[in-house]
This record gives C-alpha cells, sequence and structure tokens, in this order.
C-alpha cells in the first residue's frame, strides 16, 4: 500500500472509531478510573445500628446511627414517647460535636511559663490523688447539669472530702425552685404543659431553647395537628418576636426586665374577679394595674385584657416564667407566676403547675438538690474574688465554662486567680480550661453512662437513661468513673462501684427495669399523683420591689440553638444556621425596630456601640419589626475566644458585658438590662 | 480543431486506493470499537452461589420485600445476609448441591454473603442515592403504566426475578465498576425531564446526587 492508501485506510480508521463508543465509553471508565485513586476517601462500610440512648446536651432522646462502630448521624427517637421523635438542633449536631476538633485530647497541666503541657493519665491521677489529699476540707465542685444522677457521686465525694460547696451554674430552674420553697412549696416545682389548654409564657422560650424542648414541641405538634381548630391556646409575653412568639395565638410584646411588673398586673386582675380569702395575696393588688403594666412594660390595654379573659376561661390554664439559658432574674418573678397560677386554682392540678417529689440522693453522703439549690456560684464567685469569703485550695469544674457565660460582675477569673489549684473537666477546650491549672478530658455524652432525671420544666418525673454508643475518642474518660476511682484510691467508699450500679439504684428507686431502659431508649415517665393543694404563704412577695428598667434602651439576650452552649462552643454543623440577623462581618448583629433607630438615629447596616459598665461592643444595627420598641437585642452565644474555628472570630461575647445585681432576700444574681446604645 | 477523441485518458490510480482503503479501515474500527474493546475492557465474573430467584418466589412462596426493602429510617435493605439466609437453610431443604455448598461454605463458618456478593448497580461513593425517594408509590402517583413492583424496579436494575441463576457479572476492568451501574445520562433521562420540575423535587443540581 501506498503513502495514500495508506492515509485513506487511517482515515476509515479514525472515522470507525470515532463512530464506534470505544473512545467516548473508555473516557467515561477513565472517569470512574480515577474515583478509584488510594487517596480518595471511601465510605467505611460495616455493621449499621440504631442505639438509642440521649443527648446530654438538652435530653432530647435520640436513635444514634453506627457504621462499623463509629457514630454516623443522630436522629429523633420515634419509639420514644416523650419526644415522640422529635429533634432539637442541639441535639442534632452531637455527632460533630463528637469528632470537633476542640476535644481535649489528652491531660493538660499548667507549666511555669504558664503554657500546657501534654501530661499521661498516669500523671495526672497523681495530682488528683495529691491535690485532693491536700485539699481535704477546703474544695468546691461547679457543675452545669442538674439533670444527671452523677451529680450525687460528685457532690458524695466533695463531702467525703469534708467540703459541702457544690454548685451549678445559675438557672431558672435554681431561682424557681427557691421561689417555691419560699412561699411554702415542697419538691421540685413543675409545669404540665402537655395537659394544659392555655399557656401563658413569660419570657421562657419554651418551644426553642427553654425546659425540655423535643418534648414541649412533641405537645405543640400534638395540640395544633389543624391550626383552626387547636386544642391549646399559647400567649408569649417577651420583648422579641422568637419562635415560640410566632406559632402563639397572641404574642405580647413586653420590655425586657419588666415581668415582675407585667405578671403583678395580670395577678392584681385575676384577683379583683377571684373569691379569695387569702390576705396576702388580696393585699397585693393595690401595687399593680393594668395602666401602670402598659406604660412600664409597653403592652395595650386591648392585649393585657384579651389575656386575662384567656385566663380566667381557660379550662386548664398553667401560667410560667423564664430567661435567657443560663440566666436568671431572681425569685420575684417565679413568685408572681406561682402566685397567678393559685389565684387561677392551677396549682397541684392537671395541666396546671405541679409539686413533683425531689427524691432523696442515691449515695449517702450526697446532697440533694434542696440543699444544693441553696448556695449559688455568682455569689460564691463575687464573694472569693471580694475576699469575703475565704478560697478554696482546690476547685473542680465539670464541662461548665463560667468564664464565658457570666457576666464580668460575677468577677470568676478573680475568684478563680484566687484558688490555689483549678482542675476542669472539659470535653472541648473552652474558656474556663484556660484559667485552670490542669484540663482532663471528660468522655462525651455519647461516649459514657449518664442519664437525664426530670429536667426543669418537665410536668412529671421523667427519666432517660443515656449509654456510650461510641468508645471515647483520643485519651477522655468518663468521669463518673473517674472520681469513683478517685475516692477509691483515697480509700473512700461513696456506696456504688460504678457508673451503671448508681443508674441502676435511680431505676430502683423508680421501681422500673434497669436494662429494659437502657436498651429501649425508652422516657420512663411517672403520671402525677399529687392532687393535694399546698397551703402556700404569698408573704415573701410583699418584700419584693418589682424594678422599672434603669436605661431607656433595654437589652435583650437570646439563645439559640446554632450557637451551641458555652460548653460547647459552636458546633460545626451549626455555623450555617447563624443568620446575617445575628452575625454578619465578624461583628455581633443588634436588632432594633425602626421606631426605636429612629430614637437613636440609627439606621440598618450602621455600626452601634453597646455600653455597659462593664466594656463596650461593636454591633452591627438590623431593623426588625420583631423588637418591641425601646429593646436591644443581641445574640448570646458568639465572642468565643477558645474552642476551634467554627467559635473563635466570630462576633464578640455580650453575656460577659451584661451586668448583673444580687436579689436582697435569695441573694440570687438578677440579669440586668442596661446598656446605652451610641453611633459606632 | 482539435480531436477530442484522441484525447489522453488519465490513468488509473496505481497506489490501489479509491474508497477501498477507507472502507477497510472504517469496517475494521467499527468492528474493533463496538466489538473488540468492550469485550477486552469487561472481565466476567461469577457471583459467589448460584442464587435461584424463581425457586425462592415460585416454590418458597417468598415475596421480594422479604429480602429486598426499606428501613424505616429510609435506607435501604438491598442484599440479606448470611444469618437472614440461614432462618431457611440453617439446614439443607433440597438436594440442590449449590445450596448445600452455601450451607457448608457460608452457614456453617458464619462467612458474610453480602460481603462477597457483586452488585450489578453499585454506584461509587460519592453518589447519594436514596430508595425511598425513587418509591414506586411515589412516582406512581404520576406513572400508572407500572403494574408491578417487578416492572418498576426493572427500570433500573436488572429484572433477575425470573433468572434461576444469577447473570453474569461483568466488569469493566478499568473503573472496576459493573457494566450494569448506571451512568449519568441514565439518571438525567429523569431528573433532567422539564415534566417532572413542580410535581417531584428531582433537579440536575449536583448535590441532589452527589454529597
Amino acid at each position: 500500500m501506498q503513502r495514500r492508501g495508506f492515509l485513506k485506510f487511517a482515515l476509515g480508521g479514525t472515522v470507525g472509531l470515532v463512530a464506534s463508543p470505544a473512545i467516548w465509553t473508555t473516557l467515561y471508565d477513565l472517569a470512574y478510573w480515577t474515583q478509584n485513586w488510594g487517596w480518595i476517601p471511601r465510605l467505611q462500610k460495616g455493621e449499621d445500628l440504631s442505639i438509642a440512648t440521649v443527648s446530654k446536651l438538652d435530653g432530647t432522646p435520640l436513635k444514634v446511627r453506627t457504621v462499623d462502630g463509629r457514630v454516623v448521624r443522630t436522629n429523633g427517637n420515634k419509639e420514644n414517647a416523650y419526644s415522640k421523635g422529635g429533634l432539637t438542633p442541639l441535639a442534632a449536631s452531637e455527632v460533630q460535636l463528637l469528632y470537633s476538633e476542640s476535644r481535649i485530647k489528652r491531660p493538660l497541666k499548667r507549666g511555669f511559663d504558664g503554657g500546657y503541657a501534654y501530661i499521661s493519665w498516669e500523671e495526672a491521677e497523681n495530682i488528683l490523688k495529691e491535690k485532693t489529699g491536700e485539699a481535704k476540707g477546703s474544695m468546691a465542685f461547679l457543675s452545669a447539669d442538674s439533670s444527671s444522677s452523677l451529680n450525687d457521686v460528685y457532690s458524695a465525694f466533695l463531702a467525703e472530702n469534708g467540703s459541702k460547696d457544690f454548685f451549678f451554674m445559675p438557672s431558672d430552674e435554681q431561682a424557681a425552685t427557691l421561689a417555691w420553697h419560699a412561699l411554702g412549696g415542697s419538691g421540685r416545682i413543675g409545669y404540665d404543659i402537655a395537659n394544659s389548654d392555655c399557656i401563658l409564657a413569660v419570657g421562657a422560650n419554651f418551644l426553642d431553647s427553654w425546659g425540655p424542648v423535643a418534648h414541649n414541641r412533641a405537645v405543640f405538634n400534638e395540640t395544633h395537628q389543624n391550626a383552626e381548630d387547636a386544642s391549646q391556646a399559647i400567649y408569649y409575653a417577651g420583648a422579641m418576636q422568637n419562635n415560640t412568639a410566632v406559632v402563639s395565638d397572641l404574642w405580647l410584646p413586653v420590655k425586657t426586665g419588666t415581668e415582675e411588673i407585667f405578671l403583678g398586673a395580670i395577678l392584681a386582675e385575676l384577683v379583683k374577679s377571684a373569691a379569695l380569702a387569702d390576705e396576702s395575696l388580696t393585699s397585693l393588688t393595690g401595687r399593680y394595674s393594668l395602666e401602670e403594666a402598659n406604660k412600664v412594660c409597653g403592652t395595650s390595654m386591648e392585649s393585657m385584657q384579651k389575656l386575662v379573659s384567656a385566663l380566667k376561661n381557660a379550662n386548664r390554664p398553667l401560667v410560667f416564667a423564664g430567661t435567657t439559658e443560663g440566666q436568671s432574674q431572681g425569685t420575684g418573678v417565679h413568685m408572681l407566676a406561682i402566685a397567678v397560677n393559685a389565684v387561677l386554682g392551677r396549682i397541684n392540678q392537671d395541666g396546671g403547675l405541679v409539686s413533683l417529689p425531689m427524691d432523696d440522693p442515691l449515695l449517702p453522703s450526697a446532697q440533694s438538690l434542696t440543699d444544693i439549690f441553696t448556695r449559688n456560684f455568682v455569689s460564691f464567685s463575687m464573694q472569693v474574688a471580694s475576699g469575703a469569703k475565704e478560697a478554696p485550695k482546690l476547685l473542680f469544674i465539670n464541662d461548665a465554662n463560667p468564664v464565658y457565660a457570666l457576666s464580668k460582675d460575677a468577677e470568676v477569673k478573680e475568684c478563680l486567680a484566687k484558688i490555689d489549684y483549678k482542675i476542669c473537666f472539659a470535653s472541648h477546650f473552652n474558656e474556663t480550661c484556660k484559667e485552670c491549672d490542669l484540663v482532663l478530658p471528660i468522655a462525651h455524652g455519647l461516649e459514657r453512662f449518664d442519664d437525664v432525671y426530670t429536667p426543669y420544666g418537665s410536668g412529671n418525673i421523667n427519666w432517660t437513661l443515656a449509654k456510650p454508643v461510641a468508645e471515647p475518642h483520643y485519651q477522655a474518660r468518663p468521669l463518673g468513673e473517674l472520681i469513683l476511682a478517685l475516692a477509691d484510691e483515697l480509700g473512700q467508699n461513696l456506696g456504688v462501684s460504678d457508673i451503671p450500679s448508681l443508674l441502676e439504684k435511680r431505676a430502683q428507686a423508680l421501681h422500673v427495669n434497669f436494662k429494659e431502659y437502657l436498651e429501649s431508649g425508652n422516657t420512663y415517665q411517672e403520671a402525677f399523683y399529687n392532687f393535694t393543694v399546698p397551703t402556700l404563704n404569698f408573704m415573701p412577695l410583699h418584700s419584693k420591689q418589682a424594678k422599672a428598667p434603669v436605661s431607656d434602651i433595654a437589652l435583650y439576650t437570646y439563645t439559640n440553638a446554632a450557637a451551641g452552649t458555652p460548653s460547647t462552643g459552636i458546633p460545626p454543623y451549626a455555623n450555617r444556621a447563624i443568620t446575617d440577623y445575628q452575625l454578619q462581618d465578624g461583628l455581633c448583629v443588634a436588632q432594633i425596630n425602626k421606631a426605636t433607630a429612629q430614637k437613636l438615629g440609627l439606621g440598618n447596616g450602621q455600626k452601634a456601640m453597646l455600653q455597659t459598665k462593664n466594656g463596650a461592643m461593636l454591633v452591627l444595627v438590623q431593623i426588625y419589626e420583631g423588637i418591641m420598641p425601646d429593646v436591644i437585642a443581641v445574640m448570646a452565644g458568639l465572642g468565643h475566644t477558645e474552642f476551634d474555628r467554627f467559635s473563635v472570630g466570630k462576633g464578640d461575647n455580650i453575656l460577659a458585658l451584661t451586668q448583673i445585681d444580687m436579689e436582697a432576700d435569695s441573694d440570687l444574681p438578677v440579669w440586668l438590662n442596661t446598656v446605652s446604645v451610641v453611633k459606632g | 480543431m482539435e480531436d477530442k477523441s484522441k484525447e489522453v485518458k488519465p490513468t488509473k490510480c496505481r497506489c490501489g486506493c479509491g474508497f477501498g482503503p477507507f472502507l477497510v479501515g472504517l469496517v475494521l474500527a467499527l468492528v474493533i470499537g463496538w466489538s473488540v474493546i468492550p469485550a477486552i475492557k469487561l472481565e466476567e465474573k461469577k457471583q459467589p452461589v448460584e442464587f435461584n430467584h424463581v425457586a425462592h418466589i415460585e416454590n418458597a412462596g417468598m415475596a421480594c420485600e422479604d429480602c429486598h426493602f426499606l428501613r424505616e429510617d429510609g435506607t435501604y435493605h438491598g442484599l440479606p445476609d448470611t444469618a437472614a439466609c440461614a432462618a431457611c437453610h440453617e439446614e439443607a431443604v433440597t438436594e440442590n448441591p449449590e445450596e448445600h455448598r452455601f450451607i457448608k461454605e457460608y452457614v456453617a463458618k458464619g462467612r458474610e454473603i453480602r460481603d462477597e456478593w457483586l452488585v450489578y448497580q453499585k454506584q461509587p461513593d460519592n453518589v447519594f442515592f436514596s430508595h425511598a425517594v425513587h418509591s414506586m408509590e411515589r412516582c406512581a402517583n404520576c406513572h400508572t403504566e407500572f403494574e408491578t413492583p417487578q416492572q418498576f424496579c426493572s427500570l433500573c436494575h436488572i429484572d433477575v426475578a425470573s433468572t434461576t441463576k444469577p447473570p453474569v457479572y461483568k466488569e469493566n476492568k478499568i473503573s472496576t465498576y459493573s457494566v450494569n451501574t448506571m451512568k449519568m445520562p441514565e439518571c438525567e433521562a429523569c431528573h433532567a425531564n422539564p415534566g417532572h420540575y413542580g410535581t417531584t423535587n428531582a433537579s440536575t443540581a449536583c448535590f441532589v446526587c452527589h454529597k
């Protein structure tokens, strides 16, 4: 064949190949082949399980999906009658938090230069033993989780070592319990939201961030299957149109800090038409009126009358108050809420305010919740900082982050500086860890045995068990087991050998089968049975002086599950859920309505400076008509300086800026709404 | 005038070309492209066990859903495991030598058949396919032409329900996937079909299928 013939042959061959699928399918195959390269990540397949447990972040019952022993996803537990499959954003982010880069990997010890060095667990245990021995009789323990039965181990350990200074972080639960006890109530205070037909929530964002949210939402779903035919009316009083306000029948904008005056006016109006012989209540009516409330709180006569009428006409009304998580407004607002329930005849009634039993501690030397709630950490911190109280030699901090979560007024850093040795048990490296001498990695909620026992906001005694669904990551250890081992080393018998045995004691106290609940992940719910109406004495209310706001513009801080908790930081998964209405260009967004903006001379997108005596903070102003006039709302949970890249460098910490005052008779901290706003 | 009859006619090409070489090259390439290369690229493999679908459906009265079903959480249980097979085949129930071999090599030894079964439609890790979303219940809202699940499933899968032994598994030596693995154009036949807009969430956005 000559050259020309060969070229024709080649041309024919080329046309033939192009007309055949060989080239194109091979290119396709090559594309697939590139996905088989060794460095490309592979799905790690294996046994696919769904394990029932509970989120220790907010008490949501979970089904955790594991593949080959690795946790891959959290789902709601549809078989759980308490949550009915509900899943909160916080519980959904459990997996990301489990693998978070902010997890503490090994024990850390502060060196002479102030920096941290990794040490072995053996060395850490020796330090724990040595410091506990040295500080006998002079130690304190701060815990962030009041719903765990493991607190009995910690408080028993503290008692065995000669101290009673066991604290929880400030909360509505503490304030409400003290209010309840001050009025003559006993046990735990509960709210039977599930059986009420008319709810007035004052400040308590109970469908988003207050109480057992998954349960509350399940109740909402049941009572609101048809919007036009809902079996429960919801009235929400608060400064911001939040997730509870938007689904309520009536949102009453109430200026933050004036909730006592608001509830007092409702009480006075109800007392007028109630056949009450209780002088301690009827004599209060002269102190409050709807007119005054409208003037101070910003409510209208029409909405107040509508609310009072709804409460009067409802069959099973329920009233409760609450604040931003981790804060409190003292006992006054809770006393008034209790008084309103009493006037409505709703104490210890189906769908009312209920008195739940306060169980004896599970261990002989452990402290009861009643005892623990009589002490508050803010007061302790301020007294130690000022020298009014002798600083303990040793402080244990369990997954709490007071350095970040509390106002500068609480003087936490100054308090910690006076304590000889601070040991922080945490899963994630937080701002408080940085102030401690020894930082020990503890097992995450999905890696340990624990429980959620009647979280605040419940309407009955309930109990859900947490069990490890994965081995602890890095060198984390379950704190309960660690404390039991330490007690054993020190020759102390706390009355239980391991944590499952402790939880079994809880099961025995409730007369339920431990193994059954451990495997099923169901929530044990005890039917409410105490219908005896207690005799309450409302005289303590007379000593309360409801205060009007001290500044023209009131600061309203709110939480959002997307920002995690002070102990977790912002979960990586939740970053995208923080909107431009909360954080923009690295600045916190302060929301105000148009009238307030005009009053302050501010416009949308302008910068402003929020000032309190604790400092100043630059914010970006955004106009939002879901904020009532004369209130400026800023989301809490931003401005972390520790954790990881998902938390650091995002806005400022409004919690540090807020001011607190101490309530006179209860000595509880009251978060103030004082702020001044100037152009930034 | 010039005598045209005496004009010299061009001589025939001596190189033997014309269309001949072109046609030879074309035909040869087409044969290679359509038959030889695909055959070279594919490696035929046998399933670990000669499973007889017909015997299980007709003789044992089993339904497709006994082994292939959606879990409650929406994930799909595509293949039964050895334990599920052992529920009936702990002991041999027929004289079939394949059944005896399966019991001896898998059931008795606790060897997992699911790990070795070759999946004809196996997709790469980066493809997220949900059987729950592509269920007959959903598609049959409009597509009434499917009378049985078998017809519907066979849209994407080989119709194995009527086979007495598994079809030969043909693996592409380059991609390492089965020749029956669906490729994007086949997905797009529905996903890019404007008729689906508004009635399903199908779209051609990357993250609909690739996570």
